[in-house]
């Protein structure tokens, strides 16, 4: 009996997996058109290039910032 | 102060564990969960290393992460925003992992360890890359050099390092999409390998061909006069495709990408062409960047790491033409090899006086008990004696070489980084041109081109392999680096000369591999030659044998013909053998997940 619960369990546990991972797809979807997509438009309409792919720069070096060893592990961003 | 440095969530998961300011236990997870470059959290590791110092969770003062998630979550959005509307699906992919599991780095190291969520902290991906590499050098101060596929935003860096006062600074850095490991991995995948192991196929490959299509390559590349570079990403997808690495006009100028793992690339010029063409540029632009970390800093020294610091025909330009007077390559330089580095950097940066150290061998993985090797061997009923000390066993274990035998080597702790270096290798005569293809296609099961490499007894290897010094510059003690086997020497050690005449020597020191020098020892008073094939004691697709149990299940799925473990050596077979497994699980890395 127990061993026929814990397939049950295995299997509704499974299938739930899938359909949170195709809700998730649908969800993100939905992100992705209605957030990221107007987000990205008006970056474009501004001008503003996050990849540093665009323009004639004469460096692909950035200077990076360098503060006390301590406070560099702080924080996970 | 007692500091464990993690690795996760991408490829090549691994934990490290520094006391005062002293490594004294690293190693990946795959050796212990048997999946090829496993990214889940390392509890076995994790495990391991504490066990291994006696330690308890409740011990450590901290916990770092090789990285900051957070930052790299913002590359990933500003990836996908940029690339609008053609990036949904890498959206969805990665953000579907995102939301699962990498937004919540810390909380599941709480869960996992149980500490407090103030003990864990997070270093910046390459600066993790620096302190591996920096913080194990023999340095008193040294630029850095890091250069992989991409960490947060940054794809390279170049800094410097003191020990005293202690000072690591990251000066400058290339970002993201810009990135040579994503240039040599989009080749990678278009050559049909799988991208974050097929690398070192493509650099094997690459002497089969000419690299006609170098000019090709560099037209996909914007230089600057400071070395730095921008890809053109018209000839990518890897920034907008979760799956695909590069784009439609790879193809029309390269012609059809090779489907993976199919038919043998040696066989196809144009393939050969193609590898020695990226090959060659990715040694120009490492050149480049090593020339201009020298400009910047002032420094003779070098310190190496990050995943490109692993391509070894790469590393000996750099060692005789970069203008270093001597040069150090982190032995675990890709993101495993960032667990230890996080650890380091924090054992300076929030201890007293930490340790000096040096790393003078790469031993820091878990070691093996004769009761477990008596153990592993009569639970695979295979007949065994035990050597009457080690100048026995190597004078056994090198009769059986010098006789055309292929023996497994299994002894002492494991190693940290994906080189065997003789505690878990599989040993072969370096001499017949034939025992390649042996190897290969009966012990290994892998392609018929791939090199194998030389291990020699480093008092010896000038006279051997044209070196750029004797004795030979430290990355040759790690097999970090080629050299050109000496032409009157090359039908001695016909079976580990690559076609273009070169190997990637490890030179074994006396000192610090003891055991390995002695057989190599023995291999020349035997053969003539002090040195022995030597590769990972694994089989394709399959991490390196980490117990004695791995070892004999390998053996006896594979040809080897004799087995030592420790002191034991068996050259026999079970009467009613197993069938032959040809792999473990595989691995569960999600493919195309270089970039996100």
């Amino acid at each position: 009996m127990r061993a026929i619960l814990a397939d049950a369990r295995r299997r509704l546990l499974a299938g739930a997996a899938r359909v949170a991972a195709a809700l998730g797809a649908v969800l993100l979807t939905v992100v992705y058109w209605l957030v990221l997509g107007p987000v990205a438009l008006t970056l474009r309409l501004l001008g503003v290039d996050l990849l540093g792919v665009r323009g004639a720069p004469s460096t692909a070096w950035t200077p990076v910032e360098n503060p006390d060893p301590k406070s560099r592990l702080e924080g996970a961003g | 102060m007692n500091i464990l440095g993690l690795s996760f969530d991408y490829h090549d998961a691994a934990a490290a564990l520094v006391v005062d300011g002293v490594p004294v236990a690293a190693a990946a997870e795959e050796r212990f969960s048997r999946l090829k470059h496993d990214r889940r959290l390392p509890a076995r590791s994790v495990e391991f290393c504490l066990k291994r110092a006696g330690l308890a969770a409740g011990d450590l003062d901290a916990v770092v992460f090789y990285e900051k998630p957070f930052r790299k979550l913002t590359r990933i959005l500003a990836g996908a925003v940029s690339t609008f509307p053609s990036s949904g699906a890498l959206f969805r992919r990665a953000m579907g992992a995102w939301i699962d599991e990498r937004l919540w780095v810390g909380p599941r190291i709480e869960a996992a360890l149980g500490v407090a969520p103030e003990k864990i902290l997070y270093c910046e991906h390459h600066l993790s890359h620096a302190a591996s590499a920096f913080l194990c050098s023999p340095y008193d101060d040294a630029a850095t050099l890091t250069v992989d596929g991409v960490g947060e935003w940054a794809t390279a860096a170049i800094g410097r390092g003191s020990r005293a006062p202690f000072r690591l600074s990251l000066d400058v850095e290339m970002r993201y999409p810009h990135s040579l490991g994503l240039l040599y991995s989009a080749f990678t995948a278009y050559l049909g390998f799988e991208v974050n192991e097929g690398e070192y196929k493509v650099m094997g490959l690459a002497p089969y061909g000419t690299p006609r299509y170098a000019e090709a390559i560099r037209g996909m590349i914007e230089p600057f006069a400071d070395a730095s570079f921008r890809l053109d990403l018209d000839w990518f997808a890897f920034h907008r495709d979760p799956v695909r690495a590069f784009s439609r006009k790879f193809e029309d100028a390269f012609g059809p990408a090779r489907a993976p793992e199919s038919g043998d690339p040696a066989g196809d010029k144009r393939l050969c062409d193609v590898a020695a063409s990226v090959q060659l540029v990715c040694e120009e632009l490492m050149l480049g960047l090593a020339r201009e970390a020298r400009r910047r800093t002032g420094s003779p020294n070098l310190c190496l790491a990050g995943g490109v610091a692993l391509n070894a025909v790469s590393n000996a330009r750099l060692l005789r033409e970069a203008g270093f007077g001597s040069v150090w390559i982190q032995p675990a330089g890709g993101d495993a090899g960032g667990a230890l580095g996080a650890a380091l950097y924090a054992a300076h940066a929030l201890g007293k006086s930490p340790a000096r150290y040096e790393m003078r061998s790469v031993a820091l993985g878990p070691e093996h008990t004769a009761a477990e090797a008596v153990e592993a061997l009569k639970a695979a009923g295979l007949p065994f004696v035990e050597t009457r000390g080690e100048d026995d066993l190597c004078e056994r274990v090198s009769g059986l070489l010098a006789g055309g035998k292929v023996v497994g080597w299994h002894q002492g702790r494991s190693e940290w980084g994906p080189r065997a270096l003789g505690q878990r290798s599989i040993l072969a005569d370096p001499s017949p041109a034939a025992m390649k293809d042996t190897v290969n296609a009966k012990i290994k099961f892998r392609e018929l081109y791939r090199p194998f490499a030389p291990s020699v007894c480093a008092g010896a290897a000038a006279e051997w392999f044209e070196l750029p010094r004797d004795p030979a510059p430290d990355p040759y003690r790690f097999m970090l680096a080629t050299a050109r086997t000496r032409p009157d020497r090359r039908e001695r050690l016909a079976a580990v000369t690559h076609v273009d005449g070169s190997s990637r020597v490890q030179t074994i020191d006396p000192v610090q591999s003891p055991l390995f020098h002695r057989l190599a020892e023995s291999m020349g008073r035997t053969t003539g030659v002090p040195a022995a094939l030597n590769t990972s004691f694994n089989l394709k697709g399959e991490p390196i044998v980490e117990t004695p149990a791995d070892a004999v299940a390998t053996f006896l799925a594979s040809g080897m013909d004799a087995l030592a473990v420790g002191p034991f050596l068996t050259t026999g077979r079970p009467e009613n053998p197993q069938p032959r497994r040809q792999t473990w699980d595989s691995s569960e890395t999600p493919p195309g997940a270089s970039a996100w």
